[in-house]
């Protein structure tokens, strides 16, 4: 069959992924790190990554930049794969450990500047970015304080702001709302998206999974090396939560209600809890409304009703077992 | 002392004891054959040298950084927040690096037994090596742990520890000569009229000699010592060690006052802040100053690191003070001292700094490796070779002062006329001393990315590095002990030129051997890490 090129508009190439994994794997000795993992994670994403301790996470994330090498599989970071083209890798992307890796007699705007030349960054250039830099993370005040004299949560910050001083396309951050106060972290994440705004890839692993929920569009759950679900943050409650939860309050006679709604074959099952009833769809695909409508036409006055909403926290909860390696 | 078992060092620490031991074993034993009338007297009194020196140095070495570690690593507050008391806590410091040091005597006794068993030493001497040894070691521990105390940062503690350690031993053997020759010369030297006559930097020397047995001067003594001498010989040590043990006590008690007072991180006060911004800040020329760190930092940050505190900057100095004093010494005729001892004056700073350089080398990345920064450093564009060689840039940077100035005196001086046919040896020579200079700090950035402790990285930088010249040392024992005085080899050897060329390009492979095993380091991430992998 040939195909009219006019009359079928040729498509752009698409972009290739910022990160993309595939059969990922690390040992420590006999120790599995890492398992066979397939990441992709698209250019513009603020991807959370999510595991216990010890599942995996630090070492996908020191993999990826280039500060371990994998044991198996191949990854690339922004076209460019890490291993052979690694001096590639590491101009393109930003790398905040779980650790602060700060002289600590040194000065905030010294440290900085030290990074940008390594990073080789015109000296010109290197003093606006510092400033800049400095303003972004809200360390103007403490510029010229020694590391050593900053509080956990501004060497947190400080950390951020070496990430960001040679404007890489990836960020890769491990744990770097730990130690920030409510307020500071609020910021960091405020920061955060506006850096995804500006078109930074934004890698994130944090055990804070509420802030993740509202932050990252994407998330991967890992669990003793092996990834076990990767996908946008609503997905992740589609796949794992088995059926919609309503919260229910009637007027009286809540046993004859708990009857009713346990008669429909839609209900999984009710339950009194809390003062409420507790009813459980039993799948994603039921109809809702089946809930409401059983009992009114049972002639019960319905006061309240309320659709349970799974947190990333739950959700994680269920999915894993909090075991580590 | 659970944490000191579990750490792997300690053991290769004592396989390396006894294997350097053997091979110095060997070398002694040799030259001791030449006199085989008093071949056992000799060999015990040379590795009784070697052993004491060895146990002085490794036990100040070795508590040199173990309370200041803890003041680092801020676990001492956790310490002090237990019911364990600040004596305690030294004590229970002092106890476990003692512990280590035992463990290396018990490496050497064996051989030391050698000597014993081929005749000619008397079993008070083994007793008396004995009392000297634990004496030395009380010595050392006890000037350890005062300037381990009242250190913070590593570098500070281990020079703190060495100086403490000169003065305590010099003092000590100091007084060990005075009461020698007071109490014992009458008696084994009758109208020697020695104490009268020795000078007040004598005594040290004496008290040296006394302590260690070289030469295996003991058994010189015992053919001379009236009935009834050793025994109150014996007598004296028992005094001595109890009074070492009291110094010891004095020290931990004083050690703990130090940490009680010093151990809540406290900001520097406002005179203190004063003051260094008087006299360690910049006060002229601040703007060239300010273009040239710039510039070194654009060209190679790896060597801007190496001065970006006034402490940093302050190093060349230190070693140039180090430098003029060793030559000022003869130059101004100093207790007996001439300006024709020059030549000797110039090689032993020329010597003294290969030590300085490989501490330099074998202690730098510690801070980068513990705060986590190499581990930044490695996946930023920086190359491997580029850490590498800033950091070699910078270590050379903190020499040049004080080898400018021997290089300077080393071409001019022969110009007065001091030197004569000595000036060309001594020139010779001093290349021979700079070429290991290089050797020395490539090799010690190897051993630094080891992460082994400091004195065992610094021990091991020196060897490696000079181990050309020990193998040349066992090679002269073999060709004394064959009588193969016309061989190839010995010929080699007596060509000064060609065997002083042959050694350098010999450290240079052992160099470029370590660098690259250094960049392998630095590129495979064999480093300890900071943090650990999740």
């Amino acid at each position: 069959m040939n195909e009219n090129p006019e009359s079928a508009p040729a498509m752009p190439p698409l972009p290739p992924p910022a990160v993309q994994t595939s059969g990922l794997t690390r040992h420590y000795g006999s120790l599995a790190a890492l398992s066979q993992l397939d990441l992709t994670v698209q250019k513009g994403d603020l991807f959370g990554f999510i595991g216990s301790n010890g599942a995996g996470k630090t070492t996908t994330l020191r993999i990826l930049a280039t500060f371990l090498l994998p044991s198996a599989g191949s990854a690339r970071v922004l076209g460019y794969d890490i291993v052979e083209q690694a001096d590639n890798v590491r101009r393109l992307i930003g790398y905040m450990p779980d650790f602060f890796g700060v002289y600590r007699d040194m000065e905030v705007t010294e440290y900085l500047d030290f990074f940008g030349a390594c990073y080789k960054i015109p000296t010109a250039q290197r003093e606006r970015t510092v400033q800049d830099v400095i303003e972004l993370v809200g360390l103007s005040e403490k510029k010229g304080a020694l590391i050593g004299a900053l509080s956990r949560g501004m060497q947190q910050r400080l950390g951020l702001a070496r990430v960001l001083v040679h404007d890489p396309q990836l960020l890769l951050l491990d744990e770097p709302a730990s130690g920030l106060d409510p307020r500071a972290r609020i910021e960091v994440m405020a920061i955060l998206q506006e850096l995804q705004r500006l078109g930074k890839t934004i890698i994130i692993s944090s055990h804070i999974l509420s802030e993740l929920q509202n932050l990252c569009n994407r998330v991967a759950i890992i669990e003793k090396g092996k990834m076990i679900y990767t996908g946008p943050v609503q997905g992740v409650r589609d796949q794992f939560e088995a059926g919609r939860v309503f919260w229910v309050k009637v007027a009286d006679a809540h046993e004859r209600a708990m009857d009713l709604l346990r008669a429909r074959p839609e209900i999984a099952g009710a339950e009194w809890k809390d003062g409420r009833i507790r009813a459980v769809l039993r799948d994603r695909e039921a109809d809702p409304g089946c809930v409401a409508e059983t009992l009114v036409r049972g002639g019960l006055k319905l006061v309240g009703l309320e659709e349970e909403e799974l947190g990333l926290e739950e959700v994680f909860l269920r999915v894993t077992r909090g075991e580590t390696q | 002392m659970r944490a000191e078992a579990r750490r792997a060092g300690n053991y290769w620490q004592r396989v390396a004891a006894a294997g350097g031991l053997i091979a110095i074993f060997w070398i002694v034993a040799v030259q001791s054959w030449f006199e085989p009338a008093r071949s056992g007297a000799l060999l015990f009194g040379n590795l009784n040298s070697l052993l004491l020196v060895s146990l002085a140095l490794g036990a100040n070495l070795m508590v040199a950084d173990c309370l200041s570690w803890e003041k680092r690593e801020r676990t001492l507050g956790l310490l002090f927040l237990t019911p364990l008391t600040a004596e305690a806590i030294v004590l229970g410091k002092c106890v476990a690096q003692f512990a280590r040091v035992l463990v290396l005597w018990l490496v050497a006794a064996p051989i030391m037994f050698l000597p014993l068993l081929m005749g000619g030493v008397e079993a008070w001497q083994a007793a008396m090596a004995v009392g000297f040894h634990f004496n030395a070691i009380l010595w050392s521990l006890s000037a350890g742990l005062v300037a381990s105390a009242r250190s913070e940062r590593m570098h500070r503690a281990y020079g703190a520890a060495l100086l403490a350690w000169v003065l305590v031993i010099g003092l000590a053997t100091g007084l060990l000569g005075l009461h020698f020759c007071v109490a014992f010369v009458p008696g084994i030297f009758p109208g020697a009229g020695l104490g009268n006559n020795v000078p007040w930097w004598g005594f040290p020397l004496i008290g040296c000699g006394i302590m260690s047995n070289v030469a295996g001067i003991w058994s010189e003594f015992a053919s001379r010592i009236p009935a009834g001498v050793v025994g109150r010989w014996m007598a004296h040590m028992a005094v001595m060690t109890a009074m070492s043990a009291g110094v010891l006590w004095l020290a931990i008690g004083w050690a703990a006052r130090c940490l009680r007072r010093g151990w809540r991180v406290r900001p520097p006060s406002l005179r203190q802040e004063r003051w260094q911004r008087t006299f360690c800040g910049l006060r002229f020329a601040v703007g060239w100053f300010r273009r040239w760190r710039a510039r070194v930092l654009e060209r190679n940050p790896v060597a801007w690191l190496q001065g970006y505190t006034w402490s940093a900057r302050l190093a060349p100095a230190v070693w140039l003070v180090l430098v003029m004093i060793v030559l000022g010494v003869p130059l101004l005729e100093v207790q007996g001292w001439r300006i024709s001892d020059l030549p000797e004056a110039v090689l032993t700073a020329a010597i003294l700094l290969a030590p300085g350089l490989a501490f330099t080398a074998a202690s730098s990345f510690r801070q980068e490796i513990r705060s986590g920064v190499l581990a930044l450093l490695v996946i930023s564009p920086v190359h491997e070779w580029r850490i590498l060689c800033g950091r070699v840039r910078g270590i050379a940077r903190q020499f040049v002062p004080a080898t400018g100035l021997l290089v300077f005196t080393s071409v001019c001086v022969p110009w007065w006329g001091v030197f004569g046919s000595w000036a060309n040896d001594l020139f010779r020579v001093l290349v021979a001393v700079g070429v290991s200079y290089g050797a020395v700090v490539l090799v010690g950035l190897y051993f630094a990315l080891c992460g082994w402790r400091v004195p065992t990285a610094w021990l091991a930088t020196l060897i490696a590095s000079y181990l050309p010249y020990l193998l040349t040392l066992i090679a002269m024992g073999v060709i004394e002990y064959y009588n193969w005085h016309g061989s190839a080899l010995s010929r080699f050897i007596d060509d000064e030129s060609a065997f002083l060329t042959v050694m350098g390009l010999c450290q240079w492979s052992i160099a470029l051997l370590a660098f690259h095993g250094a960049r392998r380091r630095l590129q495979r991430r064999q480093f300890p890490s900071p943090a650990i992998a999740g």
